[in-house]
């Protein structure tokens, strides 16, 4: 019996439905963790780490939290005996976004980058990535991925954020979304997680995702995808893992 | 009776002024000729202890300009690194006026420099700035396709600053024969291959240095003066940075009081005849006999946090309008870290 931990935060809320359908098709066993997502940033902030109410992505309730960050919450023994016992771990979306290259820099169309800078450039997104309030860089959102990816070699897994229908962030100019995906290969894998890209059936012209993927395709949320969109993702990914 | 001396202030006498005087608090020292404040856009650029005066500014929350920023994915700490965030572009560091006229000339048009990637072993590197890169790049047409690039930022810089403050670092330096190309390290050191047939050397005099900063000014305001921007003042600095090593054939001490006096007399020189430049003394503060060399590190070379402190809290007294409300003039400076200094790889090849 395959037994999978799932993780992760409003993406992995968002594929919830796929996932539980997934599972029931294979008949593997699975939990799932709160490790991203604005609740855990938001308890993280005030000086929590890796504060997790339950075990469950279910948006928390207004108790849960207006105490989000107001008692230690410490990582539970059930929590750990998952992590061990798990087949594999798999984060989905996490705080691991390539989008975030192009999106932080409005002139990164038109300057040069050479590889080791680019190179650079992704490990920041995995060692301290971007999102927080005040623009600020956090060195401890992916400290649950970075930890279990050492521990757990090859049995760790990320499905990287789905790129955002946002115009701003796209065309980047020749290949370079190809060498920022090459070079998260290669410091993912070095660093023991197993990257998963996005379908790139799914994206447009522009490298966008395309309209017809998102959950709302009018576009009111840019950046969560629908239960078809994460269906079809996740079915590969455990046909990789089996 | 009296004597034109009878009426001096104080720092006119060197009894009060420096032997019984504090050196970390030179009174009189400074006598801006143009003020500094918040409002100015400031650009920064000069040898490796310039490096301290842009973060010194940039802590104060002053607008030094950069048109060439760190991506954003960089990692702060890495910044410095990959050459940014060092000055107000991409440029490393700038040890001569050669090298500044000429980086002028390039970026406004006038100059097309050739045979500029430098091998570093199956790479290559940008022999006009060779350490922003310090992996280097994969070929020679990347080195030229970043180069023109960071150029269009110089641009950019030349035209927005307000004030530009450079620090005069050496008057020694490498040159290509045939071309006049003014090189920031020797051929062979960092990068690419020493021909005694191709390159040479070059001890810059005061009259050369003066030469240069009014080529450098002239280009800056020739742009300036397209997009209708007034003339750049220029605030100039000497490096207290000794030379780590000379080719001069001189012993390093007497090359080293050589280049800094051509620096501090073509320093003082152009502040004479153009309102424009002015000159601020951080190499004497540093050098100060009164400080009895306190303020060096025990290489007698690298200037102790101590040190640009000093300078710095000068350097505030002396334009308060760069002060926000609610700075103190010391403190926890952003000057403590480490500079970037190739000059001082050419300790690597004394014996």
């Amino acid at each position: 019996m395959t037994r999978i931990l799932w993780c992760g935060g409003s993406h992995l809320a968002n594929a919830r439905a796929a996932i539980e359908a997934e599972m029931a098709a294979r008949g593997w066993q699975h939990e799932y963790f709160i490790t991203a997502g604005p609740q855990i940033r938001n308890a993280l902030l005030r000086g929590r780490r890796f504060a997790v109410n339950k075990n469950t992505i279910t948006r928390p309730g207004p108790e849960e939290i207006a105490n989000i960050g107001k008692q230690p919450i410490p990582v539970s023994h059930e929590r750990s005996a998952a992590y061990r016992q798990a087949d594999h771990i798999v984060f989905l979306g996490q705080w691991v976004n390539p989008h975030d290259i192009s999106e932080q820099d409005a002139d990164l169309r038109q300057r040069p980058i050479s590889t080791p800078l680019l190179r650079a450039m992704v490990n920041g997104l995995i060692a301290r990535p971007f999102g927080f309030p005040g623009g600020t860089r956090r060195s401890w959102p992916n400290q649950p991925l970075l930890a279990l990816g050492r521990r757990r070699p090859g049995r760790v897994h990320l499905m990287l954020t789905p790129r955002p229908h946002r115009p701003a962030l796209g065309p980047l100019p020749g290949g370079m979304m190809a060498r920022v995906h090459s070079l998260l290969d290669e410091e993912l894998r070095h660093r023991g997680i197993t990257p998963h890209f996005q379908p790139p059936e799914t994206l447009d012209a522009d490298g966008l995702t395309d309209t017809r993927w998102l959950r709302f395709p009018d576009t009111t949320d840019d950046h969560h995808m629908s239960d078809a969109f994460w269906a079809g993702w996740i079915a590969d990914l455990c046909d990789r893992i089996a | 009776m009296t004597n034109p001396y009878a009426d001096l202030p104080d720092h006119a006498f060197w009894r009060k002024a420096v032997a019984g005087a504090s050196p970390f608090a030179p009174e009189g020292i400074v006598t801006p000729r143009f003020a500094l404040s918040q409002g100015m856009r400031i650009a920064t650029a000069g040898s490796c202890f310039a490096q301290h005066i842009a973060r010194f500014l940039r802590g104060l929350g002053v607008q030094v300009v950069d048109t060439e920023p760190p991506p954003a994915a960089l990692e702060p700490s890495q910044h410095e690194t990959w050459g940014f965030s060092m000055y107000s572009a991409r440029f490393g560091n700038i040890y001569t006026a050669a090298q500044l006229a000429q980086l002028a000339a390039e970026a406004a048009g006038h100059l097309t420099l050739h045979d500029i990637a430098w091998a570093r072993g199956d790479r290559f590197v940008d022999a006009l700035r060779p350490s922003v890169e310090p992996e280097g790049l994969d070929t020679p047409e990347e080195v030229i396709a970043h180069r023109a690039w960071h150029l269009t930022r110089v641009r950019e810089m030349l035209l927005q600053a307000d004030v530009m403050i450079f620090t005069l670092g050496l008057t020694e330096a490498w040159r290509d024969r045939a071309t006049g190309t003014v090189w920031p390290t020797a051929p062979g050191t960092i990068a690419g291959v020493f021909d005694p047939q191709a390159h040479e050397f070059h001890n810059f005099t005061v009259g050369e240095t003066v030469a240069l900063m009014r080529d450098f000014q002239r280009i800056a305001n020739d742009l300036r003066r397209t997009a209708e921007r007034p003339a750049l003042k220029i605030l100039l600095t000497v490096s207290p940075v000794p030379l780590t090593a000379t080719a001069s054939g001189a012993h390093v001490l007497a090359a080293t009081t050589l280049s800094k006096a051509v620096l501090r007399a073509a320093a003082a020189e152009l502040v004479a005849g153009d309102p424009d430049f002015d000159y601020f003394p951080s190499y004497e503060i540093i050098t100060n006999p009164a400080a009895h060399g306190a303020f060096y590190e025990t290489n007698l070379r690298s200037v102790r946090a101590g040190g640009v402190d000093t300078v710095m809290r000068c350097f505030l007294d002396a334009h308060p309008h760069l002060r926000r409300a609610k700075d103190t003039p010391s403190g926890d400076s952003p000057t403590r870290e480490d500079v970037q200094c190739e000059e001082a790889l050419m300790e690597a090849f004394g014996k």
